[in-house]
């Protein structure tokens, strides 16, 4: 929300949540499917790719790669090279490309994002 | 049909979840839309909220009484010089009960408005802001800082405590308030009585939500207790610590495992009490 200043709130009949503020009013879609994942949860950049593992979502930007999880807050893997990140998932699990407009990479993710240490495999 | 229009400041990028519980375990905002005055064209004070079984939303606004059928917003009774503090919706009778500056009544159909002003006892008149309205028990409560006025829908009656009270709250069909001296009253009957042992005295309550054996006590100060018949006990102190300096107005429990907790400086936060997790 814009504003701090929370007075009271109110669930419908739709279960939606409307909230009274001190210079407006509010709704917030509970029942909505859409989530927005953006710099309030620290994922900084413009939006390229995601993908689903076992452990969670990853997200790819252009400052680099972001594992929300089940925090309040996103970590950033990966930033180191560069501004333009490409990222497909490899068949092999665990495997992923990520790489930039002078050279594509290949790392070694572990699956657990709690380990932050990635490995490179290959690179061109 | 609402019209979405996000703000897009910063927003990176969108995605879309599956429904249900897998949807709600994941990070993320919830899409937010803000109406701004400029929008409602009314007061910038929003205080409570209500609802009718046409889905119709109704906001008690500083300036008067907001109505919201999705698409565009109505005012009633607007700039009468006394600013709305509470609504509730009567379905039996489908009247929207208001509360607002030294003055209480309801809208029938065609938004024609009953003051009920002339039928409290003589001696009661003297009442300021009525911040809650609530039914329960067949009657609409009016709750002041000076009293609790009781409508039955044909007469009207006062509980009074010495001292006069804070606000007041409805959990289970119950209504509760607080004297002044910081103690949890409940109404039984006509009168005020203390039903549970509590801790905190010194500040005061934000929220009282049915929980286990008892019930929650929210302060304004971020403590959380539980109170039941046999005792009263810290709970949820991780919150507790998140919420301290925050300065709760009100918490309100979700349909599902969720409270929320509206703050004064720190804007909302959404708690699951099965989890122990929030959002904010």
């Amino acid at each position: 929300m814009e504003s701090n200043a929370c007075l009271r709130s109110f669930q419908d009949y739709s279960g939606n949540l409307w909230v009274g503020m001190q210079n407006r009013i509010a709704l917030i879609h509970l029942n909505s499917p859409m989530r927005f994942l953006n710099q309030e949860i620290n994922i900084q950049g413009s939006g390229y790719e995601a993908f689903e593992t076992v452990d969670g979502t990853y997200f790819t930007t252009s400052n680099g790669i972001y594992f929300p999880g089940k925090e309040r807050r996103s970590r950033c893997i990966s930033a180191r090279y560069g501004k333009y990140w490409l990222t497909a998932l490899m068949k092999s699990p665990g495997n992923y490309m990520q790489g930039t407009t002078q050279a594509y990479f290949f790392w070694k993710m572990p699956l657990n994002p709690t380990h932050s240490r990635i490995q490179m495999v290959y690179g061109r | 049909m609402l019209h979405f229009e996000y703000n897009m400041r910063y927003i990176s990028f969108l995605i879309l979840l599956l429904m249900g519980p897998q949807a709600r375990a994941l990070s993320g905002k919830y899409p937010i839309r803000n109406f701004m005055p400029t929008e409602y064209k009314a007061g910038i004070q929003n205080i409570d909220f209500a609802q009718n079984r046409d889905m119709a939303i109704f906001v008690a606004n500083n300036l008067g009484v907001l109505s919201f059928n999705g698409n565009t917003w109505e005012r009633h009774d607007f700039k009468t010089g006394k600013k709305k503090r509470s609504l509730a919706f009567d379905e039996s009778t489908n009247r929207l009960y208001v509360g607002s500056q030294g003055e209480f009544g309801f809208f029938e159909e065609d938004w024609r408005y009953v003051s009920l002003i002339d039928q409290i006892p003589p001696g009661f008149g003297d009442f300021d802001e009525v911040w809650d309205v609530f039914l329960a028990n067949s009657n609409i409560y009016f709750c002041t800082f000076q009293g609790i006025y009781v409508y039955d829908g044909q007469s009207i009656t006062v509980i009074e405590q010495e001292g006069g009270i804070e606000r007041s709250f409805l959990a289970d069909g119950k209504i509760f308030t607080q004297s002044q001296q910081g103690r949890l009253l409940e109404i039984e009957g006509s009168k005020l009585v203390q039903p549970y042992p509590q801790g905190q005295t010194g500040t005061k309550i934000a929220g009282v939500i049915p929980h286990d054996e008892g019930y929650l006590l929210v302060y304004n100060s971020g403590q959380i207790e539980l109170a039941t018949p046999f005792g009263v006990s810290r709970k949820y102190d991780a919150l507790s610590r998140a919420l301290q300096g925050t300065y709760v107005n009100h918490v309100l429990q979700l349909s599902d495992t969720r409270l929320v907790i509206a703050t004064q400086t720190s804007g909302l936060f959404l708690y699951d009490l099965q989890e122990g997790t929030w959002k904010q």
